[in-house]
């Protein structure tokens, strides 16, 4: 009886159906095992990681300082047309505001981000305020008496924009634009476009080190990779030996060598091949110099781990197929290569993005990066509207980096 | 066989030396000629020096001492990719980078040749080898058995002069070892390419060659046809390499003609061929193959040995006997009897062969098969 039974459900479709199911309920179980075992890790990252990211992203658009400092005219002027001058309404609400705010010491910050917008406006609102609990209606009248700028209406546009919860300026300003009085989107004068550079300059040293690095590093991975002496133990660790001590310390080395008195220039006289000691400090060779030693070992690293993989016989057998040493090696062994160089290039090129400490210590002014704008604006001047913009600038450039490193070499199956 | 005689050689080894070191000579005073269109077979233990003897010709060894011709003309110091020959690794040695079908046109595209006589090419050696609807797979996508037809395919697609195959079939089952040997030997009769071939495997070589070159210790101990390597082995070590056989030590002790007697330790005598010119008082090995060696119950001529059956192992197409022989060790013979009338196990029997199947040779040493 059971074995008839059983004939049954193994022939015909429904044990297939079941079967499916049994294997979608499997997956199923196991995805969710899975899922468990990393929730953790996903909950730290988004807590310590995700998160301060776009809290901190989220300073380069918000704009809070003048709808808290003037809520009043923040009020009042939301509805304005922008057309002819506010009416009297918005003056008495700013007088207010200001009387108020000068009272509780707020003011200064809401002029500090009117600055940002247009240069001057931090000595108006100042200058307007210590009188304003003197003011009488009309108020349009009393503030323009006091200074007459609050009769032009740029002013107030620009008031307007900056009362606004949300703004572009930041974003606009690390681009080397912003918008004019009509609120249209422009470049910014030339003389005065200076933060692209830092953008630019960020890409070329990056592309620069990642490919003085892979002309260093690929010949020093193959021979460790390859060779039967224990020279190859010594040159990996010569290169990773760095590894052990601090990015600073070793930044500072360089300074010891690099310096007018220091080892270099006193070798370079002493064998007489120089009669002057060279400026080897603070300029873009020194800043190629240290950042190549940093970086080396995140490109050989990959590199090495990957060559270990290509069998050396691989070039004999081509060799035997007719191909040249040079011409075996060249459509034999380095497309085997890629996966290792792709991968320790694309490290090497994101990590040398975002390098502060390097060039800040052995560059000069020309030579800083991206992210010395972040520490600039966050630690020295304090506009974090404007450091939260560069980062978000080298964060995206990042990204994109990245992206267009997996088109490149993603496409081909490494990767 | 090929009738080889009048063509002259297409490959000349001559007084090859090799050694690494200085001291250990891996292949020592090396001669050897191979004719055109010949399959020849470098057999020998690990550490013979038949697989440097491939790379020497191949050109990915320098040879310390001799010369190497092809056509007559020197090689050496000519590099691997201006020989024209094509060599099949035993680890296959595929591009991984490239599908199946780019691995066959690789030596041609090296060649500079027109790229659509490359498709046509490549196509007909993937025809050849049965692997024409690969074409477009990855090397990792196949079995071991098709990546090693896409190497030979690779191989033979630009008409090399020789094909040097460096245990080609080592790393296959023996199923498809077995296969693969008869594809190998047919793809030969083909192309009439000469062939050589390094394995350690003295079956795979008996059934593929022309020729087999036994080596040992860097030196060619015997060179000649499968068959006469087999039947007619010019010492213990070949002997006792190619095939089984039982070895009866002793020391000779009467010799005429081509004939001569040997005893063993137990006092026991036996006769047989003298193949090395052996001499009253020295000592010698008699190589008796098991499928030459009599049972009966009865003592039928007078240099029969006594012994007795300790084993009996079915094979199917025959039985194997393990004996036990006073002054012999480890003896076996063959028999075609059907299991049903197998001798049982402790038995008392008589052995003998015929005069002219024991082959009187070298003495067994440490260094086995020194000639």
């Amino acid at each position: 009886m059971s074995i008839t039974a059983e004939f049954e459900s193994d022939s015909g479709r429904a044990p297939e159906v079941s079967l499916k199911s049994k294997l979608r309920r499997a997956e199923r179980q196991r995805q969710l095992k899975g899922l468990g075992l990393v929730a953790p890790l996903l909950t730290f990252l988004l807590v310590i990681f995700v998160l301060p990211i776009v809290a901190i992203l989220f300073f380069a658009v918000s704009s809070p300082e003048v709808g808290e400092a003037l809520p009043r005219t923040a009020e009042a002027i939301k509805s304005w047309d922008g057309k002819d001058l506010p009416d009297e309404a918005t003056y008495r609400a700013l007088a207010e505001d200001l009387a108020e705010g000068y009272e509780a010491k707020t003011v200064a910050g809401a002029g500090t981000r009117l600055n940002y917008q247009a240069s001057g406006f931090r000595s108006l609102i100042m200058r307007t305020a210590r009188k304003a609990d003197e003011m009488q209606a009309p108020f349009k009248a009393a503030m323009i008496d006091r200074d007459e700028r609050w009769g032009e209406i740029q002013y107030w546009r620009e008031l307007q924009r900056a009362a606004r919860p949300l703004t572009p300026l930041y974003v606009l300003q690390v681009l080397d634009l912003k918008q004019d009085e009509t609120g249209a989107i422009v470049s910014v004068p030339e003389n005065r476009a200076i933060y692209l550079d830092y953008l630019t300059r960020s890409l070329w040293i990056s592309a620069s080190v990642t490919v003085l690095c892979l002309l260093i590093g690929y010949p020093i991975a193959y021979f460790a990779a390859h060779t039967t002496s224990n020279w190859g133990y010594l040159v990996l660790g010569a290169v990773l030996l760095p590894f052990w001590i601090s990015v600073l310390v070793r930044t500072a080395a360089w300074m010891v060598v690099l310096q007018r008195e220091g080892m270099l220039n006193d070798l370079l006289i002493g064998i007489g091949l120089i009669g002057e000691p060279l400026q080897l400090l603070f300029n873009r060779f020194a800043v190629y110099i240290a950042m190549i030693h940093v970086l080396l070992p995140f490109l050989v690293m990959p590199l090495y781990n990957n060559m270990r993989t290509i069998p050396q016989l691989h070039l004999k057998a081509a060799g035997s197929l007719g191909a040249t040493p040079f011409w075996a090696f060249w459509t034999v062994y380095f497309p085997q290569s890629l996966p290792g160089l792709s991968a320790g290039a694309l490290l090497v090129f994101i990590l040398a993005l975002g390098y502060y400490i390097t060039p800040a210590l052995v560059g000069g002014p020309g030579d800083q990066m991206l992210s010395f704008l972040v520490t600039q604006f966050a630690l020295e001047i304090g506009n974090w509207g404007m450091a939260a913009a560069a980062a978000g600038l080298l964060l995206v450039a990042t990204l994109v980096s990245y992206a267009v490193f997996r088109l490149c070499l993603g496409a081909r199956g490494f990767m | 066989m090929r009738d080889l005689a009048d063509t002259a050689p297409i490959v000349q080894f001559r007084g090859i030396d090799k050694t690494y070191d200085g001291d250990v000579n891996i292949l020592e005073k090396l001669d050897l000629d191979i004719q055109q269109g010949e399959f020849v077979t470098l057999l020998g233990p690990s550490g013979s020096g038949k697989s440097t003897l491939l790379m020497i010709l191949a050109g990915f060894e320098e040879v310390t001492g001799g010369e190497v011709l092809l056509n007559g003309e020197r090689l050496n110091n000519v590099p691997p990719h201006k020989r024209n020959m094509g060599v099949v690794f035993q680890s296959y040695a595929l591009f991984p980078h490239m599908s199946v079908r780019q691995n066959v046109a690789y030596p041609l595209k090296q060649r500079g040749v027109p790229k659509a006589e490359i498709d046509a090419r490549a196509e007909k050696a993937l025809d050849m080898i049965h692997m024409k609807e690969f074409g477009e797979r990855m090397p990792t996508q196949l079995s071991g058995g098709q990546q090693q037809r896409v190497a030979l395919a690779r191989a033979i697609v630009y008409q090399p002069e020789v094909i040097l195959m460096d245990e080609p079939l080592g790393a296959l089952d023996k199923k498809l070892r077995e296969k693969m040997q008869i594809e190998i030997k047919h793809l030969h009769e083909q192309l009439g390419t000469t062939i050589v071939f390094v394995t350690h495997d003295q079956s795979e070589a008996l059934t593929m060659s022309d020729r087999i070159a036994v080596f040992n210790d860097g030196k060619i101990l015997q060179i000649g046809p499968p068959s006469e390597i087999y039947e007619a082995p010019n010492c213990s070590f070949v002997a006792n390499f190619i095939g089984e056989t039982n070895n009866f030590s002793g020391q000779v002790t009467a010799q005429s003609g081509d004939a001569c007697t040997l005893r063993m330790a137990n006092g026991a005598e036996i006769s047989g061929q003298n193949i090395l010119g052996a001499r009253v008082g020295d000592a010698a090995c008699m190589a008796v193959r098991p499928e030459h060696v009599k049972l009966d119950l009865e003592q039928v001529c007078s240099h029969a040995l006594k012994a007795k059956v300790t084993g009996v192992i079915y094979h199917g197409d025959h039985i194997r006997y393990e004996l036990d022989v006073p002054g012999a060790r480890d003896v076996t013979a063959r028999s075609n009897a059907h299991m049903q009338d197998a001798l049982p196990e402790g038995q008392e029997v008589y052995i003998h062969w015929d005069m002219d199947k024991g082959r009187v040779l070298d003495p067994l040493s440490g260094a086995e098969g020194a000639a």
